[in-house]
């Protein structure tokens, strides 16, 4: 849900990046060299393995400071549950889950805060730094540029497959896999070459997002369908008609701004459209780096990794798929 | 025989199982009750996939989805 920009306007000047442009995190100026990017996202079980869906929440939550180009140092844990219904091991499988990954990221959980409630929700809260002139945002995509995603497409959907009892178990394995990847190494990457933008595939699909790049860089995009990167069972359970909610209303609000070409049929349209859970970054390149890029990528074992589109002079419409 | 199933008030993915336990069944005339709109156009997406005609029938908040093979 997008509420937060009822949010009163703060004017401190250190503010480097707020709420003005949905960006992926905040960011403030500690001094000449040293900003905190600061992010919280809290989640409802997504797996039924308590201490995978640890590490999916925290996988989930470090993804908004790597796509900011920032290295994450902390975190605090946020748990509401219902105490009478909930096994104490499995909230220690939970917190255990986000504590490796955390670990994983080079960061620490140092405390948190808990409270009871009718279900299950897991989340982060989590700081980290960068260097001002470093920060990687959503607003900087120049025409010209090449668009890389790195993670596949398909977790939406999989998950109300999952809920439908029709997944089979190598489905849910790879959806797992992908949910608990961090997107560490893609940073680095991006990092090493330099580019010009960067946000995280989540909530709003690849083409909600891609519009939020879009409309803050003040260009349009071009995305190739085909060359996307997809789940391979995910499109067997969209003839199904398994999509969630959020994924049809994210293609009804990319609707009016997207152009869609014949060739991309109306189930390829939603796909694309799919509320993804801890996506893959979703990076606008220099043309000239953008191999350089996708090999590192390569390289540092994010396979997925595929040019997916590019960025084009402000146009009539914000997204072209064809 | 045409089989009827009402999911008013389910969100997806119940009505979409539901009427795929039909389609599995071999049942070839489906009328779906369905009051959630992303149950209409997923309910649609099953049939149409599965070689069913499908007809859409609005009153007020709810549909009628008449399947057809």
């Amino acid at each position: 849900m997008q509420v937060l920009h009822q949010l009163p306007k703060f004017d401190d000047p250190k503010i480097l990046v707020g709420g003005t442009h949905m960006d992926d995190a905040a960011v403030y100026k500690i001094d000449e060299n040293t900003a905190i990017v600061q992010t919280v996202d809290i989640l409802t079980p997504i797996a039924d393995d308590p201490y995978i869906f640890g590490q999916i929440v925290a996988a989930n939550s470090l993804s908004d400071i790597y796509a900011m180009g920032a290295k994450p140092i902390t975190s605090l844990s946020i748990l509401c549950y219902p105490p009478e219904k909930i096994d104490n091991k499995i909230v220690n499988s939970m917190l255990k889950g986000a504590a490796d990954k955390v670990k994983e990221a080079g960061a620490c959980i140092i405390g948190g805060h808990t409270l009871k409630d009718t279900e299950v929700k897991c989340g982060l809260a989590v700081t980290g730094i960068v260097a001002p002139d470093k920060i990687v945002t959503n607003s900087g995509a120049k025409p010209g540029d090449r668009l890389i995603l790195t993670k596949p497409l398909g977790t939406g959907i999989i998950s109300t497959a999952i809920k439908a009892n029709l997944a089979p178990t190598k489905a849910i394995n790879k959806i797992n896999n992908n949910m608990c990847q961090l997107n560490k190494n893609a940073c680095d990457a991006m990092l090493e070459v330099g580019v010009s933008s960067a946000t995280d595939i989540t909530g709003f699909g690849l083409l909600g997002h891609v519009f939020e790049m879009a409309e803050a860089s003040n260009v349009s995009m071009i995305i190739k369908a085909p060359q996307v990167p997809i789940i391979e069972e995910t499109l067997e359970f969209a003839k199904m008609g398994l999509f969630p909610q959020g994924s049809i209303m994210n293609f009804e609000f990319v609707k009016p701004n997207t152009q869609f070409e014949h060739n991309v049929d109306a189930e390829l349209q939603l796909l694309l459209c799919d509320a993804q859970t801890s996506g893959g970054l979703l990076i606008s390149v220099p043309e000239e780096r953008s191999e350089t890029l996708l090999n590192l990528l390569i390289m540092k074992g994010i396979t997925s990794a595929c040019i997916i589109g590019g960025v084009i002079n402000e146009k009539e419409r914000r997204i072209y798929v064809n | 025989m045409v089989k009827k199933i009402d999911v008013r008030g389910f969100s997806c993915p119940q009505p979409v199982m539901l009427v795929k336990k039909a389609i599995d069944a071999g049942e070839n005339e489906i009328v779906v009750m369905v009051n959630d709109e992303v149950a209409v156009g997923n309910v649609q997406r099953l049939a149409q996939n599965n070689g069913f005609t499908v007809e859409i029938k609005r009153q007020q908040d709810e549909k009628l989805i008449k399947l057809k093979k």
